[in-house]
């Protein structure tokens, strides 16, 4: 549910974190995303980075120059006056996926667990095939970006295709590069290979994080994808992966972007939050 | 750019785990990137203002970074200089020898050039510090020569020395023979108390659990790294008023909550097993409720315990933590005289 009023609290002596709700609306984090921007550009004396989230943000002071006093007060008058836009310049990226590819099924196997995108399928009441024309029918929200550099968060921006899953119970202690995870309502796509918990249910043939990046669509740290910026999964099969995945490594590959307004008004409406 | 006339160090042995690291890069949370840095920060700043160079601010600061030092584990490296330099050794206990003779820890030493730096063992705490007069020159990513070591960003080739690297200095005089006395300087408590503010999901614990995380003793286990220290000690278990929606969108396991963002610091609990304190590599957002956030003077204190040793946690008011970080703060400048920074040549 999305809070009457904020919460604010101290995370340890270096962050004001505020918590807007305690699961994922679009229309909160649009909020969030607005409020980051205005706090972000005031470069407010003490203020070492803002950083928002799917359901929070967090100003994460300089406990030397400043007090926690004074970053509640400038937060929470930020807070108070900040207008959700109706409508931002975004990016839309199109974003080829090999779906129940087979490092997918091979991690399921290495983690005793079954298929994953089967498992997603079922819970969603849904076979396989309709899960994934769910999954590429809609544009995806990034509503947030991190837990690993490059990574990120993307919720679907028309809930009528919503899926949802649960995490692994044990996280695993390996997911393939460039693996689509997925869990809640968030999707994900593990930069490269480490540890995780969401639902292995494709894998892309293009790099979303890269060490040196030559095209400015890339931060400087070689992030690809902000807060902000739209994502249309496609489904291609394994000749199409193969194909684009040999433009990726022989340099050639061109990103599929489009910039254009998007309408978040449209977007603002609640679902329900009890249990389907 | 390596040119005969840099001053450079030869690695003859590594140890197990020795990067660079300065301050770090506060500033990049937001793309997933932790500041990285020293674990124990006191100790290098402390390393550094004992050979005069720039120490740098405490985690999550606005200042400048600091000059880039050496920061090893459990076995300290075996170094040999090129050319005259000055040096200073901090953080745990180790019994440093330069030709074979026994030198003091914590003071600025003159080393002369083709002289051979044999750190060895760490006999109490676990990490160690070396500054270098004029710091470590590697490339400065985001603003920083730390080695983010999870994935290998920044520092020496994103990864820890190995031997037969070798490192260049920027060519600066040292300051020598300032000490720091080891009552103050060294933070190796036999027993760690760490301060934390309660939160963000302490809500979520029963009473029970609530009270058992401030008197257990808390065990460190070995599986702990730069992006994560893990105790054990007693279950910890979750009151039943948790939303349905929970389940779906967060997680079944009581401890899953829709992912936030996780602190320096913040202490994850999945399943109530066991306690995951997040170090100076930690990922910037997760979905497991964090019961507590160690406050960032204390997280020097967490990279010196050796695995197996316990820690307790003890509650402390935001407004608290910060005097407790003026405290520390001030002792590291009482300790060495604020105009030795000045002296660099920019």
């Amino acid at each position: 549910m999305i809070f009457q009023e904020p919460k604010y609290r101290a995370l340890g002596d270096c962050y004001l974190s505020v918590e807007f709700a305690d699961t994922v609306h679009l229309s909160a984090n649009f909020r969030i995303q607005a409020i980051c921007d205005v706090l972000s550009e005031k470069n407010l004396p003490g203020v070492v980075e803002i950083v928002s989230h799917l359901r929070n943000l967090a100003v994460v002071f300089d406990r030397t120059m400043t007090s926690f006093d004074k970053v509640l007060d400038y937060t929470k008058e930020a807070v108070a006056g900040v207008e959700v836009p109706t409508s931002l310049e975004s990016r839309l990226f199109r974003i080829p996926v090999w779906y129940d590819d087979p490092w997918s099924l091979a991690t399921a196997q290495k983690f005793g667990v079954e298929n994953n995108l089967e498992f997603v399928a079922k819970a969603n009441g849904v076979t396989k095939e309709e899960a994934i024309a769910r999954h590429s029918g809609t544009d995806f929200w990034i509503a947030a970006t991190g837990f690993v550099p490059g990574c990120f968060w993307a919720i679907p921006l028309d809930f009528d295709l919503v899926l949802s899953a649960p995490k692994y119970h044990v996280p695993r202690d390996f997911t393939p590069a460039r693996t689509l995870g997925m869990a809640g309502l968030s999707t994900c796509i593990y930069p490269y290979a480490g540890p995780g918990g969401y639902q292995c249910i494709g894998r892309t043939a293009i790099e979303i994080f890269e060490r040196n990046p030559a095209s400015n669509l890339f931060h400087e740290s070689g992030a690809l994808v902000r807060q902000g910026d739209r994502h249309r999964y496609y489904a291609v099969d394994a000749f199409e992966y193969e194909e684009i995945r040999n433009r990726v490594e022989a340099g050639t590959y061109e990103y599929e972007v489009t910039r254009e307004a998007v309408d978040l008004a449209q977007y603002h409406t609640e679902r329900e939050d009890a249990a389907a | 750019m390596a040119s005969n006339n840099r001053k450079t160090v030869t690695v003859v042995r590594a140890g197990p785990q020795t990067a660079v690291q300065d301050t770090g890069r506060p500033g990049y949370l937001m793309q997933g990137i932790p500041q990285a840095g020293p674990q124990d920060s006191f100790s290098l700043r402390l390393a550094n203002l004992l050979v005069g160079n720039l120490p740098g601010p405490p985690p999550l600061s606005c200042g400048d970074v600091g000059d880039a030092g050496l920061e090893f584990i459990m076995i300290g490296p075996t170094l040999e200089f090129a050319s005259d330099t000055v040096i200073a050794i901090t953080g745990g206990e180790t019994e440093p020898k330069i030709d074979g003779t026994a030198v003091p820890v914590r003071e600025g030493l003159a080393v002369k050039a083709g002289s051979r730096l044999e750190v060895g063992p760490v006999k109490r705490g676990l990490r160690g510090y070396i500054a270098f007069a004029g710091g470590i020159d590697v490339p400065l990513f985001l603003g920083s020569r730390a080695t983010q070591l999870g994935i290998g960003l920044g520092g020496f080739e994103g990864r820890p020395l190995r031997d037969g690297d070798t490192l260049q200095l920027f060519d600066q005089d040292g300051v020598v023979g300032q000490q720091a006395p080891e009552e103050v300087a060294t933070r190796l408590p036999a027993e760690a108390i760490l301060h934390v503010v309660m939160g963000p999901q302490d809500a979520m614990f029963d009473d029970a659990s609530k009270a058992a995380f401030l008197e257990a003793d808390w065990k460190l286990q070995p599986v702990s790294n730069r992006m994560g220290f893990r105790f054990s000690g007693p279950q910890l278990t979750f009151t039943d008023d948790r939303p349905s929606y929970f389940d779906r969108d967060g997680g079944a396991n009581p401890s899953n909550i829709v992912d936030d963002i996780i602190p320096f610091g913040g202490i994850q609990c999945p399943s109530g097993a066991e306690l995951i304190l997040m170090g100076v590599e930690h990922p910037t957002a997760g979905g497991y409720a964090k019961i507590a956030t160690v406050i960032s003077p204390d997280l020097s204190i967490v990279g010196q315990l050796r695995p197996g040793s316990t820690a307790r946690f003890h509650a402390v008011s935001v407004e608290e933590a910060i005097a407790r970080n003026a405290e520390v703060e001030a002792r590291l400048d009482a300790l060495v005289p604020a105009d030795t920074a000045s002296r660099r040549a920019v």
